[in-house]
């Protein structure tokens, strides 16, 4: 070891550096530790969690509501993961050396702000990869953005902000945690609380939805959601759940009277709240016609036929048997004798048809078949209604005048034990009543049944959210500051 | 552990025979446990205080803290199930806290448990048992003239507890002077006295070595020297009051810790530049600064390695390595802890050296060190701190080197340590009659 060599005069009670020019040396610190130590290592780690993601998410991310919340929910739980474990062991790791250096002048502040500097740049280059992996594992990204230029900028704003809230509140616990093993025990818990309780795929119960907004998960959840319009998105899991269902067979049996029954029933609250509801509509002969054409296109009505072909030989058995013109029949067209019985008009008729030579005259074509279509050209419909669309065919008729009209109908009440039976499948009543129109009643209203208020696409509620991610992060910093001015009462 | 049984009974509702007779014969047992122990008997009635108390009887007090806390928590867990309209999530909350209180309760238990075996000279797989029928050792161990504590938890305090010198130090103009009445925490709401009654004036130049005991405050002193961790004192070093102009003076003082706590991703040369930033003042130039910095690195032979990491190092240079990061503000007095840890003879013996170079230059240098005879002819003074009766550190000698010696009746100081240490710890158990051997020396 060298000798002491002349001392170099070092003035004592003089100005040493004060809190803005300490950052510095522990911002060039922090960068060194990401160069020669594993700080770098979670630039790596955060394309790879991004690729994972990215891959889920890819199909339906922007396209679907359900699609949309997934997204958000990814996005948030890529940024929070990489946000909490940039800084969980950034101050716990040296805390004896914090220490150490803190008796030798150093301020918290400028330590936790140097911090701050750090990870804010850490985060945003973990965002940026993030963003940029996801775009090659497929996720698509509308160009046009809603709060900035581009849309991967909108969602790259929030995930950075989600980031670095996560970053501040682990840099927090780093600061409380006296080792390393006591942060990364403390860690998942954190990490289940901020993903159970974001309040965005799990639903929560009553109690447990005001913790929801302690939870940094939920502004990101919330951010993302109006950003890449939720509310204006379809819902598709009822359509998608039928879908799998149509091959489902739907049947069974009811009586007149139990739908009678049903109707009648005074105490039935739903037929009290819906009396004046419309249940058929006024229609005009534009309507009715409207409704032939979609029940011809749909259902192939135009080729029911209405008359059926019949020859000679039909028509005559079919009045032979027919009960009405029995007396006819019976009457004695000879009357009887003493050697012969009487002949009736109908054994005249039944010789007839049973004789030989009448046989080729019999099985003659007295009706040709006619369907529906060939009637109503013959009518000339569309001529017919031509001028006339709008004319009124009926009154409205409410769910009240349905059940009186019901309840005092004799001839209904008569055949109360009349049985409909029904079978089919649900494909075949998704057939009846249009696909493409059932898919977009379910989608539209399950999507208004799903709207969201929080999710709204609105500058105030994007700007709610990142005023709130800033605040999380602001606070988590003064807390890890509060709790760093501590350690000189570490024990030893 | 009748009340906390009685507790359970009104809330479950119904008491059981046979739980409530072994809560009995386990508070009749654990009344004469703790008396055997010096501790008051009736102290098992009362619900925290209990488990406290049995470790102190089992040398495990912090432990003793915790349970004590685990209890209360129970306690209350079970107050708040009798008193507030429970539902079912309620009532789950209650099941999670209270599953969570008895497991850690558990691991606590088993440390005093297995603290008090060894104060009873029995054996592990008494703890077993302790644990599941507890009331058998308890009353055994209770009743059983066979089963007596090694020691007691309230036989050691000594007359040296109450003994108070009273006197001070003279304030030197050039110098260390310390007059520290008493250093003090508080532990479990209790306050604690860590030091106490210590006075010494230390001369310019002079290296002294600070002996003590493990627990006997030696860090805790050095910590309230260099204001650091105040405490009731008055601590002036060339003529200035640290305490009062802190802010000045903590770069007059370099404390090396005992750890090499150092950042172990910067270089030699980066390591001091910044504690030289950090240290000096604002009026040294960038260029004065690197002038020190490598001033500093050739007074501890730095300079071949100033590019390595710090990681790369060897022990001995990142001891040197520690000490130059101090060095470099030129501070008055210098205060290292234990700088030979992990340092073989020959090394060690350099260090020392070298630090005594460092006191010839008129500074104070105050070590501490658990191998002291290697290297005792390098010092000019010598503290011993010892622990009193109430735990407490006091000053049992300060003085010259060779004069300790006479006052103790020993040749080394690794002697002058173990007549001081408590009996249990493999010491004499001297302390007491060192303290006030001093005293009366000191001030009559």
């Amino acid at each position: 070891m060298a000798e002491l060599g002349t001392q170099t005069t070092v003035r004592r009670r003089l100005r040493h550096r004060g809190r803005l020019s300490q950052i510095p040396i522990y911002l060039g610190k922090q960068i060194r530790f990401f160069i020669y130590q594993s700080d770098w290592k979670v630039l790596p780690m955060a394309t790879i969690v991004a690729a994972l993601v990215g891959l889920v998410i890819r199909r339906d991310f922007l396209q679907t509501m359900e699609g949309n919340l997934k997204g958000a929910f990814a996005l948030t739980c890529v940024a929070i993961w990489n946000g909490c474990f940039n800084s969980i062991q950034a101050i716990c790791r040296e805390r004896p050396i914090i220490k150490r250096e803190h008796r030798s002048g150093m301020h918290i502040t400028s330590y936790v702000a140097s911090h701050m500097i750090y990870q804010f740049f850490l985060c945003l280059a973990q965002t940026g990869l993030s963003l940029y992996v996801m775009g090659l594992m497929g996720v698509q990204f509308p160009a046009e953005g809603f709060m900035t230029m581009t849309m991967v900028t909108d969602v790259g704003i929030t995930m950075l902000l989600i980031s670095y809230a996560a970053d501040m509140m682990s840099l927090f616990i780093s600061s409380v945690a006296h080792s390393t093993t006591g942060a990364m025990t403390v860690m998942p818990f954190v990490l289940i609380f901020q993903l159970v309780f974001s309040g965005g795929i799990l639903p929560l119960p009553d109690w447990a939805r005001p913790l929801a907004n302690y939870t940094i998960s939920n502004y990101g959840i919330k951010a993302i959601a109006s950003q890449s319009g939720y509310n204006e998105a379809p819902m598709v899991t009822a359509w998608n759940t039928l879908q799998k269902m149509r091959d489902n067979q739907i049947g069974g049996s009811v009586t007149l009277g139990q739908i009678l029954d049903a109707l009648s029933d005074q105490d039935n609250q739903f037929l009290i709240t819906h009396e004046d509801m419309e249940i058929i509509p006024s229609l005009t002969v534009g309507d009715l016609a409207e409704v032939w054409r979609a029940a011809d296109q749909s259902l192939g009505l135009e080729d029911v036929e209405i008359l059926h072909s019949m020859t000679l030989r039909e028509a005559l058995t079919a009045l032979l048997q027919a009960q009405e013109l029995e007396q006819l029949w019976l009457w004695e067209a000879v009357p009887a004798t003493a050697a012969t019985p009487a002949i009736t008009l109908g054994d005249m008729l039944q010789a007839l048809l049973e004789d030989p030579q009448a046989q080729p005259a019999l099985d003659g074509t007295v009706l040709e078949a006619l369907t529906l279509g060939q009637a109503l050209d013959a009518l000339d419909l569309e001529e017919a209604i031509q001028g006339k669309e709008e004319q009124t065919v009926n009154q409205p008729v409410t769910l009240g005048q349905m059940v009186d009209f019901v309840g005092n109908n004799q001839a209904l009440q008569a055949m109360s034990d009349r049985e409909f039976t029904f079978t089919a499948t649900l494909g075949d009543i998704l057939s009846l009543f249009g696909e493409d129109n059932v898919k977009t009643l379910i989608q539209e209203k399950t999507a208004a049944a799903s709207r969201v208020a929080d999710y709204d696409r609105t500058i105030e509620n994007v700007l709610k959210n990142w005023e709130a991610l800033i605040l999380f992060a602001m606070v988590f910093a003064v807390l890890s500051v509060m709790s760093l001015e501590f350690i000189d009462r570490d024990k030893r | 552990m009748l009340v906390i049984f009685a507790i359970n009974a009104i809330n479950q509702g119904s008491v059981d025979p046979f739980g409530g007779l072994m809560s009995l014969l386990m508070t009749v047992g654990l009344w004469r446990i703790l008396q055997k122990s010096g501790v008051a008997g009736w102290w098992t009635l009362i619900p925290c205080a209990c488990d406290y108390k049995l470790s102190l009887c089992a040398g495990r007090e912090p432990e003793g803290r915790v349970l004590a806390v685990l209890d209360g928590v129970g306690v209350a867990l079970n107050f708040l199930d009798i008193w507030i309209a429970t539902d079912a999530i309620f009532d789950g909350f209650m099941a999670l806290a209270l599953l969570i209180v008895a497991l850690i309760d558990l691991v606590y238990e088993v440390r005093v448990y297995s603290g008090l075996t060894e104060v009873y000279g029995c054996r592990k797989r008494w703890v077993l048992l302790w644990l599941t029928v507890g009331f058998i050792p308890a009353m055994l161990w209770g009743y059983k003239k066979k089963y007596q504590p090694r020691w007691k938890a309230e036989d050691i305090k000594g007359e040296a507890a109450n003994f108070f010198s009273g006197g001070r130090a003279d304030v030197l103009g050039q110098g260390l002077t310390v007059n520290l009445e008493e250093r003090t925490v508080y532990e479990f709401f209790k306050k604690k006295r860590l030091l106490r009654d210590i006075h010494m004036s230390v001369e310019p130049g002079h290296m002294v070595l600070l002996l003590g005991g493990s627990g006997a405050g030696k860090t805790t002193y050095l910590n309230a020297v260099n204001g650091y961790e105040k405490a009731k004192a008055e601590v002036v070093l060339n003529g200035v009051n640290v305490y009062k102009h802190y802010k000045e003076m903590q770069y007059d003082v370099g404390f090396v810790p005992q750890m090499d706590l150092m950042r172990s991703s910067d270089s030699v040369v980066r390591t001091l530049m910044d504690a030289a930033k950090l240290r000096l003042p604002l009026d040294f130039s960038a260029a004065d600064r690197r002038a020190r910095v490598e001033e500093v690195m050739k007074i501890f032979g730095l300079l071949p390695m100033q590019g390595h990491l710090v990681e790369k190092l060897s022990g001995g240079q990142r001891k040197r390595l520690s000490i130059a990061m101090e060095y470099l503000a030129n501070p008055s007095l210098f205060i290292l802890d234990e700088p030979d840890s992990g340092l073989d003879g020959v090394m060690a013996r350099e260090l020392f050296g070298h630090l005594r170079q460092i006191a010839n230059q008129g500074k104070i240098v105050i070590v501490i060190t658990h191998t002291p005879d290697r290297v005792i002819d390098l010092f000019d003074d010598v503290i011993v701190l010892a622990k009193d009766g109430n735990r407490t550190g006091r000053l049992a000698y300060f003085g010259p080197v060779d004069q300790a010696r006479t006052f103790f009746g020993k040749e080394s100081m690794e002697e002058i340590v173990k007549s001081i240490n408590r009996v249990e710890e493999g010491g004499e158990g001297r302390a007491d009659e060192f303290i006030l051997k001093y005293g009366e020396v000191q001030h009559g």
